[in-house]
């Protein structure tokens, strides 16, 4: 605001004198913050040196060079651990701010160069035999036990995504977008199991106040997980395909109400149209079960569409009123 | 011009500022109920999820009445334009009576009308006739809309969209005119960016145009990056091989390298200086642009040598700046701001650290562990594991 907004304000007698004086000395004094312009860089070299080390020692597997590879990666490893056991706060199970962003950064180079050497450990030695569960069973360790230690939410997203794939399941948005993996009956039941266990412990987070901080992570995996291993059962599963309709439509309304009461306008719209893209599956299905032979169903699917998504619309509307007037 | 009530769009500003200097803890609480009261605004105008939700569901609305009318028996060509514009204009229409009577603003049903109406009618124009229109006038036609949408509902994409239509346009204009007019073609881009870039400053501060100061800050920011862009050396050399039709050097070489070193430290710098965040954002994103250009032609490191090396630099370099700045110095700070923004409660830093490190953390369980390809240069790739 300009000071002279706040000098209008103040004349229209809706600010105190000593909030315009407060309100000239802060504009003046003002200090140009470079804490997002720094994360940014931060986020680029870590993603930088790790996906540099990650080649570097693919392309010297074979050569004299990758001892020395290795020993810099270890180096970083320590290193970058080191620099985090020493600077951070004490443990508690709240949230704990970090020092800096800084350290944010490092703890997560620490770790991705751990799970670097870790990666070329069992490619070279076999460390973990032929047990591949357990080369991402380790990692996925590492990574919550360090999350939860050091308090860091990012940490933690690799954490999950670690978990899933260690389940057989890639749950990053690109990667569900670009493979759309959900195609066979095996990852359909483990992305619904363990959608329902990630909500579980986003709820079991806030419960027992283990860094309750933690839930949206956890909960938003959760959800999405859930809700889109649900939907490509109910569009794999020809045969009682109704069931998966009715279960999706019980499980949105629990989590619905449960977003409701928690005032998120993020989760309910989200539910919202989970719910809707499966009740156009059902309606579709209903619509080529009947007038399969005719163009009527045509029209009638396009009139579907209009009504619903207008009924859509208003629900939407009722929800915003609802959420910003308790 | 603009179609929303001016009135309710300024009070609107003012609450908005009242709310940040509320978070900066310089307003109290009673005081900014006070300003709120004092300046209603009577705009629907509903949470940012909400908007994203209601922009999905009015296009599937507006896309099946489309269908509709199409499946009514229109085969000609000339019927399907004719559609094409009437449906267009109906959506216009619509958008009038929303912001006008239901009293809409950035409501997602509003900001889904105009595309709609927008597109339909541009596709309708450049359906009619056997002969689609050139790309010059496609380009000018598409600026107009784009320029309603500015102008009339104050939208900042369309207004990005109309000043890049307006460069496309410059662009096929002069590139048919023969290679003379070719050769002074990225100085006639650059003095356009230079002149709009001072225009758009200008009109940003004028208070009759304080509605529309987020669609020039915008333009401003675009100016930038079209003057970057004219002077680009990948830019030229791609755009010389397509016109050309053989990929020789460029004439002037030394000048576009020039350029394309300079002027992206130049807007850092300038950004320091005049504390900007636009131009320090916009020079951030073009050293991206700069360094993928220069490793594109020359391979003076291996690909992860150079991305070491970069890590290293930028890692260590934001750890002295971090030192430095532990105490502010001229006016620089490395503190977090003190007002929150609309993604702070969601976990999207989290989400964007899984996104992208996705493929140096995880592990895939059935395939076991094989060391796969990366890709070179700029940031994004990893190699997998």
């Amino acid at each position: 605001m300009h000071n002279s907004t706040y000098k209008k304000l103040h004349a229209e007698g809706l600010i105190s004198d000593a909030t315009l004086q407060h309100a000239e000395a802060f504009e003046t004094n003002r200090l140009f913050s470079l804490f997002w312009e720094m994360r940014l860089l931060l986020y680029l070299g870590v993603l930088l040196l790790t996906a540099g080390l990650g080649i570097l020692v693919y392309k010297n597997i074979d050569t004299i060079g990758h001892q020395a590879v290795l020993a810099f990666i270890a180096l970083v490893t320590t290193g970058s651990f080191y620099y985090c056991l020493r600077k951070k706060a004490l443990f508690g199970w709240e949230l704990v701010n970090a020092p800096t962003p800084f350290f944010d950064y490092i703890l997560l180079l620490g770790c991705l160069s751990l799970l670097i050497f870790l990666g070329y450990l069992q490619y070279a030695y076999g460390v973990f035999g032929d047990n591949y569960g357990l080369a991402t069973f380790i990692p996925m360790i590492i990574l919550f036990t360090a999350a939860y230690f050091f308090d860091h939410l990012g940490v933690l997203s690799l954490a999950i995504t670690n978990l899933a794939a260690w389940a057989g399941i890639a749950i990053t948005p690109m990667t569900i977008l670009r493979e759309g993996n959900f195609d066979s009956p095996r990852l359909i039941y483990t992305g619904l199991l363990l959608g329902a266990i990630l909500l579980a412990m986003g709820h079991l987070t806030v419960q027992r106040r283990l860094k309750p901080h933690f839930e949206i992570t956890y909960t938003n995996f959760g959800l999405h997980l859930f809700f889109i291993a649900a939907l490509a059962g109910l569009f794999t599963f020809d045969k009682g395909w109704f069931l998966w309709f009715a279960g999706l439509i019980a499980a949105g309304f629990f989590c619905y109400t449960r977003a409701m009461a928690r005032r998120s306008f993020y989760f309910v719209v989200v539910i919202i149209l989970y719910a809707y893209i499966a009740l156009c599956d059902a309606v579709i299905r209903l619509l080529t079960a009947t007038y399969w032979r005719d163009a009527s169903a045509l029209y009638l699917a396009f009139l579907y569409f209009i009504g619903s998504a207008i009924g859509i619309i208003f629900l939407l509307m009722r929800i915003n009123r609802q959420l910003k007037n308790p | 011009m603009i179609a929303y009530n001016r009135q309710s769009l300024d009070n609107l500003h003012l609450q908005k500022e009242a709310r940040e200097a509320f978070e900066k803890k310089i307003l109290t609480a009673e005081e900014v109920d006070r300003i709120h009261a004092a300046y209603p605004y009577h705009f629907y105008l509903p949470n940012f999820f909400i908007r994203i939700g209601l922009f999905a569901l009015t296009v599937i609305a507006a896309a099946c009445g489309l269908g509709i009318f199409l499946l009514m028996g229109l085969d000609s060509s000339s019927g399907i334009t004719a559609t094409l514009i009437i449906y267009g204009i109906m959506a216009y229409y619509a958008l009038e009576l929303f912001v006008c009577k239901q009293k809409m603003y950035g409501s997602g049903v509003d900001d889904a009308l105009l595309w709609i109406a927008s597109t339909l009618i541009f596709e309708g124009i450049n359906f009619s006739g056997s002969n689609s229109l050139s790309p010059t006038l496609e380009s000018a036609l598409i600026c107009i809309l784009a320029l309603i949408g500015m102008l009339r509902y104050a939208d900042r994409v369309m207004t990005l969209v109309a000043y890049g239509e307006l460069l496309l346009c410059v662009y096929y204009l002069v590139s048919a005119w023969g290679p003379a007019a070719r050769a002074i073609l990225p100085f006639m881009i650059m003095a356009i960016s230079i002149g709009c870039y001072f225009w758009f400053t200008t009109l940003h501060a004028k208070t009759s145009l304080r509605r529309y100061r987020s669609n020039f800050m915008l333009l401003r920011g675009a100016t930038l990056v079209s003057l970057y862009l004219s002077g680009n050396y990948f830019v030229l050399h791609e755009l010389n091989t397509a016109v050309a039709g053989n990929p020789a050097p460029v004439t002037l070489g030394w000048l576009w390298w020039l350029f394309t070193a300079a002027i992206p430290v130049f807007y850092i710098a300038k950004g320091l200086q005049k504390k900007e965040v636009l131009f320090l954002w916009t020079g951030m994103a073009l050293v991206a642009g700069s360094i993928s250009t220069f490793r594109y032609y020359y391979h003076v490191l291996p690909g992860e040598l150079a991305m070491i090396i970069a890590g290293i630099v930028l890692i260590a370099g934001v750890y002295g700046l971090t030192r430095y700045l532990r105490t502010p110095r001229m006016g620089f700070t490395a503190a977090a701001p003190d007002y929150p923004h609309l993604l702070e409660n969601l976990p999207v830093e989290g989400l964007i650290i899984a996104e992208s490190f996705n493929s140096i953390a995880v592990q895939p369980a059935d395939t076991g562990v094989h060391f796969g390809g990366g890709t070179t240069g700029g940031g994004g790739a990893g190699g997998q594991y």
